[in-house]
C-alpha cells in the first residue's frame, strides 16, 4: 500500500514504515489513546493531520503535534484486496444482447478518500453487480471505451461512441446503453442522434446523480430501466433515461434532440423541452406518450458520420454584450456561431454589423432562444428583422445545445452557406417541432398528455 | 448469578439529545410537524460498499427484505438535503458549538480535525442510506461528569465520547 500523506505528516508515518489503511495506534499528549485505520488524506487538505477510522467506524482527524506516541499494529492491506470479490457473473443463454459502453461519469464513480472527491470507479463492473436483476431481462456485455467525465467530452469522443455504437448494433444488438456523466449527456445525445445515420436500434444515454456507493443511488432505477426500453421498448431513436420524479418510482425516455439537464443535483433533473418525453417505463411496464418516434426494426444497417466541425462556438446573448465580444470568433478562426438570443430570439441592435460581417465572411450564425421553451421568430420586431437581413439563421424550438451539435455535424458534412441553412432549418431528428402541443409547457406532469 | 464485578462488567449509557438549532446539513427549521404531510416519496435502498470496500452484513440483509420506504414530505421545512436531491450544505457550526462546549464542560478531550463520515443505515431510517456522522470529542482520563451521587470513579468519563449525527 502506498502513503498518501505528503509534508510532515509523511515524515511522521514513514519513520515507522506506515501506510494508508495499516492498522496504527496513536497517544496523545493528554493521554487520549486512538486506535484505527489510517485512511488516505485529500491532496488538497493540510500535511498537519492524520486521518485515522477508529474500531466504531468514525473518522477522525488527529493534529500531529498533538502525538506523544505512534505505534504500528499490523498491516492491513488484506482489507483492499477483499474489495476484489465481485459476484456478479455475465449470464449466457437466449436472452438479447445489450452492451453497457461505458464513458465515465457518476454511474461509473464513487468518493475517492485520496481526493475527498467522486471519480471513476477503477473497476466499474461492481454497478452490474449492483443491480442483479438485469441478468433476467438481458444479456449484458460491459465494454469501457472511456472513462472520463462529460465535462471533459469533445466532438471526437462522441464520433468514438457513435462509430462504437455502430459496430455493436450492426453485429446484432438489441440495443446500446451508454454510460456517461450527466453534466453534458445531453449534447452526446443530440450528437448521436444526427450522427448515427439509419439508426434501427435504441441507443440509450444513462446517468446517475447519486454515485453507486450510497445506497440512495439512482443508478439502479435508471440502470435498469434503460436495459428495459433497449429490450422491450418499440423505439429506435438516440435517448436518455433517467428518473421521472425524486421517487424511485419511474423513469422517462426522452428523444436525445429534446433533453436537457435543468437542474443540479435531483434525480428528474432530465425534461424533455417543447414535447412531452417519449415513453414512460416502470419495473413492470413502457408506456408510450408520444406516438412520433422512429420504430425499431429486426434488420438495417447503421453507419456513423464520422466527420464534425468543431470549431464551432455558442454565445449566451446579455444586456450590455458589447459587439467586440464577437472578434474572437474571427481573431480565432471559428466557422460557425450559435446565439443563445433573448425572448423570440433578439441579441442588442449593436451586435447586427458585425453580425452581418461574419455572415459575408461565410460564418454562419444560428439564432436559438435562452427560453429554451418556445419558439424563436424573427418576423415580429425590428430586430429580428434585421437579424434576418443580416443573415442569421433562425431555428424555431431547436435547443442552443443542440443546435451547436447539429451545426457541427452540418458543417462536417458541407461548407456550402445554401446547404447549411437548408439542412439547419429542416426537422432532421425531432429537433424541430411542427406542431408545438399547449402541454408541453410548463413541463412536469404528463399524466394526462398523450400525443 | 454472575459476579459482575469479577467479571469486569462495565456498563455505558448512550445519551440522544436533538439540538434546538436549525438542521445539521442544511438551513430548514427542525421542528416537528403534526399534520399528515401533503407530500411523499418513495425510495429503495441497495448495500453499497463502504470506504474499505467491505458490505455490511445487516446491512445485506436489509436489501434482501426488497423493501420500499415512503417519506412525508413538509415543504415549508423539508428541503433538498433531505430529500438526497442534492449535496449536504457544510456542518451546522451552531450545533458545532453546543457539542465542543458540552465537550469542553466535561473536561474531555475535543477532536482536532472533525470528519463527518458516512455510517451505512439501510433500514429506511435516513433517505440516503446512510447517517452523517462525526465524532467530536472523546474522554480522557480528566473527564467527568457532575451527579447528585457521590462521584467515587472520577474518571467516569474515560473512553466516553461526544457526536453529531443527522
Amino acid at each position: 500500500m502506498p502513503l498518501s500523506y505528503r509534508g510532515c505528516a509523511r515524515e511522521l508515518l514513514q519513520v515507522k514504515g506506515i501506510e494508508d489503511y495499516d492498522l496504527i495506534r496513536i497517544i496523545r499528549r493528554d493521554g487520549v489513546e486512538l486506535s484505527g485505520i489510517l485512511i488516505p488524506r485529500a491532496k488538497l487538505e493540510d500535511d498537519k493531520h492524520i486521518v485515522l477510522k477508529l474500531r466504531n467506524g468514525y473518522n477522525v482527524g488527529i493534529s500531529i503535534e498533538s502525538i506523544s506516541e505512534i505505534e504500528l499494529l499490523s498491516k492491513r492491506g488484506e482489507i483492499r484486496k477483499e474489495k476484489g470479490k465481485i459476484t456478479h457473473e455475465i449470464p449466457v443463454g437466449k436472452l438479447p444482447r445489450v452492451p453497457l459502453i461505458v464513458t465515465g461519469g457518476t454511474i461509473t464513480s464513487k468518493v475517492d478518500y485520496a481526493t475527498g472527491a467522486v471519480k471513476p470507479y477503477e473497476r466499474p463492473e461492481e454497478l452490474l453487480d449492483l443491480i442483479p436483476e438485469i441478468s433476467e431481462i438481458a444479456n449484458l456485455s460491459y465494454i469501457p471505451l472511456m472513462s472520463i467525465f462529460s465535462e471533459n467530452m469533445t466532438a471526437e469522443q462522441w464520433i468514438r461512441i457513435a462509430k462504437e455504437v455502430e459496430k455493436e448494433i450492426n453485429s446484432g444488438s438489441e440495443g446500446v446503453i451508454i454510460a456517461h456523466g450527466t453534466d453534458t449527456m445531453h449534447f452526446t445525445a443530440a450528437a448521436l442522434s444526427f450522427l448515427l445515420e439509419g439508426l434501427f436500434k435504441p441507443v440509450i444515454l444513462v446517468g446517475a446523480q447519486r454515485s453507486i456507493d450510497r445506497p440512495s443511488t439512482d443508478a439502479v432505477l435508471n440502470l435498469f430501466s434503460a436495459v428495459k426500453m433497449a429490450v422491450e421498448g418499440p423505439i429506435a431513436e438516440s435517448m436518455i433515461v433517467m428518473h421521472g420524479s425524486p421517487s424511485d418510482d419511474y423513469a422517462y425516455a426522452i428523444r436525445g434532440v429534446r433533453a436537457r439537464k435543468m437542474h443540479t443535483s435531483r434525480r428528474d433533473a432530465f425534461l424533455s423541452i417543447n414535447e412531452p418525453p417519449l415513453a414512460k417505463i416502470t419495473r413492470k411496464s413502457i408506456e408510450i406518450i408520444n406516438k412520433s418516434y422512429n420504430k425499431k426494426h429486426m434488420k438495417g444497417e447503421v453507419k456513423a458520420t464520422e466527420k464534425m466541425q468543431d470549431k464551432v462556438a455558442l454565445i449566451y446573448s446579455w444586456p450590455g454584450i458589447s459587439p467586440d465580444f464577437l472578434d474572437f470568433i474571427v481573431e480565432k478562426r471559428y466557422v460557425g456561431l450559435i446565439l443563445a438570443g433573448t425572448g423570440l430570439g433578439h441579441v442588442p441592435t449593436v451586435l447586427i454589423p458585425k453580425i452581418r460581417e461574419l455572415t459575408r465572411d461565410g460564418i454562419p450564425v444560428v439564432m436559438t432562444s435562452q427560453c429554451l421553451f418556445g419558439r424563436t421568430n424573427l418576423n415580429v420586431y425590428e430586430t429580428g428583422r434585421l437579424l434576418l437581413d443580416a443573415g442569421v439563421i433562425s431555428v424555431g424550438d431547436m435547443l442552443p445545445e443542440v443546435a451547436l451539435v447539429k451545426l457541427m455535424y452540418v458543417m462536417g458534412k458541407t461548407s456550402d452557406m445554401e446547404e447549411i441553412k437548408k439542412m439547419m432549418g429542416e426537422n432532421l431528428r425531432g429537433e424541430i417541432s411542427k406542431f408545438l402541443s399547449i402541454t408541453a409547457f410548463p413541463p412536469g406532469d404528463v399524466s394526462n398528455v398523450r400525443l | 448469578m454472575f459476579d459482575y464485578k469479577a467479571l469486569g462488567l462495565k456498563v455505558g449509557i448512550e445519551i440522544h439529545q436533538r439540538l434546538n438549532t436549525h438542521k445539521l446539513f442544511c438551513n430548514c427549521p427542525s421542528l416537528l410537524r403534526e399534520r399528515e404531510p401533503p407530500l411523499w416519496f418513495k425510495r429503495r435502498l441497495r448495500v453499497s460498499r463502504s470506504e474499505l470496500g467491505l458490505i455490511d452484513p445487516a446491512a445485506k440483509f436489509e436489501q434482501l427484505r426488497d423493501r420500499e420506504f415512503l417519506y412525508g414530505v413538509y415543504p415549508d421545512t423539508v428541503c433538498e438535503v433531505e430529500l438526497d436531491e442534492c449535496p449536504p450544505l457544510p456542518l451546522n457550526e451552531e450545533a458545532l458549538a453546543i457539542s465542543i462546549e458540552i465537550a469542553l464542560m466535561l473536561r474531555m478531550s475535543v477532536i482536532d480535525e472533525i470528519h463527518v463520515m458516512r455510517k451505512i443505515v439501510i433500514d429506511g431510517s435516513n433517505t440516503t442510506g446512510f447517517q452523517r456522522t462525526a465524532l467530536v470529542a472523546v474522554g480522557n482520563e480528566n473527564s467527568y461528569i457532575e451527579t447528585s451521587w457521590p462521584r467515587k470513579n472520577k474518571n467516569a468519563l474515560f473512553g466516553g465520547r461526544i457526536g453529531l449525527y443527522s
